[in-house]
C-alpha cells in the first residue's frame, strides 16, 4: 500500500478531510506530544498543546506552500512557538529527566517507528552527536526544552555567558553537520 | 527601544531563532537587523538550522484518545473552502525575518513618537500590506500590518477598545472564510496593545483582518503590498 506523503495529506486536510488528518495526527503525535511535553512539562498542558498544533494546521492547510517550508518542520514549529507561550505562564517546568535522558541517548540512530522520515531524524541526531557534549546539553535544553539561556545556566551551574555561548555554537555547528550552510552563510563569527 | 549594536543582538540570536524570546527581546532584535545585513543573515541562517532540529526531537505517545480529540475538535472547525494554491514565492527566510522589521521598526517609531494612527509610512508604504481596525460605526481604533512576503503580522489596538481577548482572524484573497492567527489580550490600562505573531503561511493577498472575541466586532480591510 503507498504512503501518502505529507504534502497529500496536508492537501486532503485543506479540502476537509478528516481521514487525511488522522493520517497526519498518526504520522506526527509522538513528535509533536513529545516536543510539548518536553517545553511545558506538565502532561496536561502539552496535550492541549499538541491538540492546539493539529488544529493550527488544520484551519492553514489550504495556504500552505510546499515549496517554503517541510510539513513536519512546519508543523513542529508551530509546536514549539504554542508550547514556548504556554510555558510563559509557567516558568517552574522542571525538566523531565526521562525525557532528557531521551534525547541524550537519541543521538544514535533510532530505525524502528520512524519508518515516514527516518533518514531526516537520523541525520538531525546524527548532527547532535557530533557536537561536544556540554554544547549537545546546552542545545538540547534551548531547542527541545524551551530553556532560555538564563535557565540552562542554572541547569548546568555554569555562567550565563558560558550558557549563551554553548548554545549558539552547538547550533552554528548543527547547521555545519545538516549541511545547511550555502554561500555566504558563514558571518565569519565562528567560535573555538 | 534603541536599535542595539552588533554585538548585544548577537548575543541573543541564537535564543531569538530557536523561538526563546520575549515580545520585547524580539522586537529589539528585528529593529536592528533592520538596519544590519550582516546579523540579518545570522538570524537567518540560525533560525533554519533550529527549525531544521525539531525533526530530531524528542518521541512521546500522547495518552489514548488523543487522535479522537484532535479529530472532534476539528469538527467544531468552519467548514472548510476549496483550497486555494498559494502565491508561489520561495525566499528564505532571512527574507521573512528582514520583512518583518519593517512593521517592527514602524512600529517602534509609532509608539516611541507617541504618534497614533497617522505616521509617516512613506518608507515602508510600497511593501507592506496595511489596515485600520475599525468598529461598526467607522471609527478607527487600530492597525494591521503585513509584509507581502512575510509570515509575521503585527497588529496595534488602541486604549478605547474594551478590555479582553480577543481572536485574530485573518482572510485571504478576500474570502469571508477567517483562519485564526491567534489571541490577544487588550488589558484595560488604556495603552497601546501591540501584538505580534507569525503566521505559517504567506500574507500576499492578506485581504482582511478581525478581532472577535470581545463586545464589539473589529474589522480591518487589508490593502497595499
Amino acid at each position: 500500500v503507498a504512503i501518502a506523503s505529507d504534502e497529500a495529506l496536508v492537501a486532503g486536510m485543506a479540502a476537509g478531510d478528516t481521514e487525511a488528518a488522522r493520517d497526519l495526527i498518526r504520522r506526527y503525535q509522538a513528535r509533536v506530544y513529545g516536543l510539548a511535553v518536553a517545553i511545558v512539562g506538565d502532561r496536561q498542558v502539552a496535550e492541549d498543546v499538541a491538540q492546539e498544533a493539529f488544529v493550527r494546521l488544520w484551519r492553514h492547510a489550504g495556504a500552505f506552500d510546499p515549496r517554503r517550508a517541510r510539513v513536519a518542520t512546519w508543523l513542529l514549529t508551530i509546536t514549539r512557538n504554542a508550547a514556548i507561550d504556554a510555558r510563559r505562564v509557567r516558568r517552574d517546568t522542571p525538566v523531565d529527566p526521562e525525557a532528557f535522558a531521551t534525547i541524550e541517548r537519541a543521538t544514535e540512530p533510532a530505525p524502528e517507528a520512524l519508518a515516514v522520515h527516518a533518514s531526516e531524524v537520523v541525520r538531525v541526531r546524527q548532527a547532535l552527536g557530533e557536537l561536544p557534549t556540554d554544547q549537545r546539553r546546552a542545545l538540547v535544553l534551548a531547542a527541545f526544552f524551551g530553556r532560555t539561556a538564563n535557565e540552562v545556566a542554572e541547569l548546568e551551574h555554569i555562567p550565563l555567558g558560558t550558557a549563551k555561548t554553548r548554545i549558539r555554537t552547538g547550533l552554528r555547528r548543527a547547521r555545519t553537520a545538516l549541511a545547511l550552510d550555502d554561500a555566504g552563510a558563514d558571518d565569519g563569527r565562528g567560535e573555538p | 527601544v534603541t536599535a542595539p549594536d552588533c554585538a548585544r543582538v548577537d548575543d541573543v540570536l541564537a535564543e531569538s531563532a530557536l523561538g526563546l524570546l520575549d515580545g520585547d527581546e524580539r522586537a529589539e532584535v528585528l529593529a536592528h537587523i533592520a538596519t544590519c545585513p550582516v546579523c540579518e543573515q545570522h538570524l537567518g541562517a540560525l533560525a533554519s538550522a533550529a527549525d531544521a532540529l525539531l525533526v530530531g526531537g524528542p518521541e512521546v505517545e500522547p495518552p489514548v484518545g488523543f487522535e479522537a480529540a484532535v479529530i472532534a475538535r476539528l469538527g467544531e472547525e468552519p467548514a472548510r473552502e476549496p483550497s486555494r494554491p498559494a502565491a508561489h514565492r520561495p525566499r528564505a527566510r532571512v527574507l521573512l525575518a528582514a520583512a518583518a522589521v519593517l512593521v517592527v521598526g514602524l512600529v517602534v517609531g509609532l509608539v516611541a513618537g507617541s504618534a497614533r494612527w497617522g505616521g509617516d509610512r512613506a518608507e515602508v508604504a510600497t511593501s507592506l500590506r496595511t489596515g485600520d481596525i475599525v468598529d461598526d460605526a467607522g471609527v478607527t481604533h487600530g492597525e494591521v500590518f503585513a509584509h507581502p512576503s512575510d509570515s509575521w503580522l503585527l497588529v496595534l489596538v488602541g486604549g478605547e477598545v474594551a478590555p479582553g481577548t480577543y481572536a485574530v482572524e485573518c482572510a485571504y484573497g478576500g474570502s469571508d472564510h477567517w483562519y485564526e492567527a491567534g489571541t490577544v489580550e487588550v488589558d484595560d490600562d488604556g495603552e497601546i496593545t501591540v501584538w505580534a505573531t507569525s503566521v505559517p503561511v504567506p500574507l500576499d493577498d492578506l485581504t482582511g483582518v478581525r478581532l472577535a472575541g470581545g463586545s464589539e466586532a473589529l474589522t480591518a480591510t487589508v490593502t497595499g503590498g
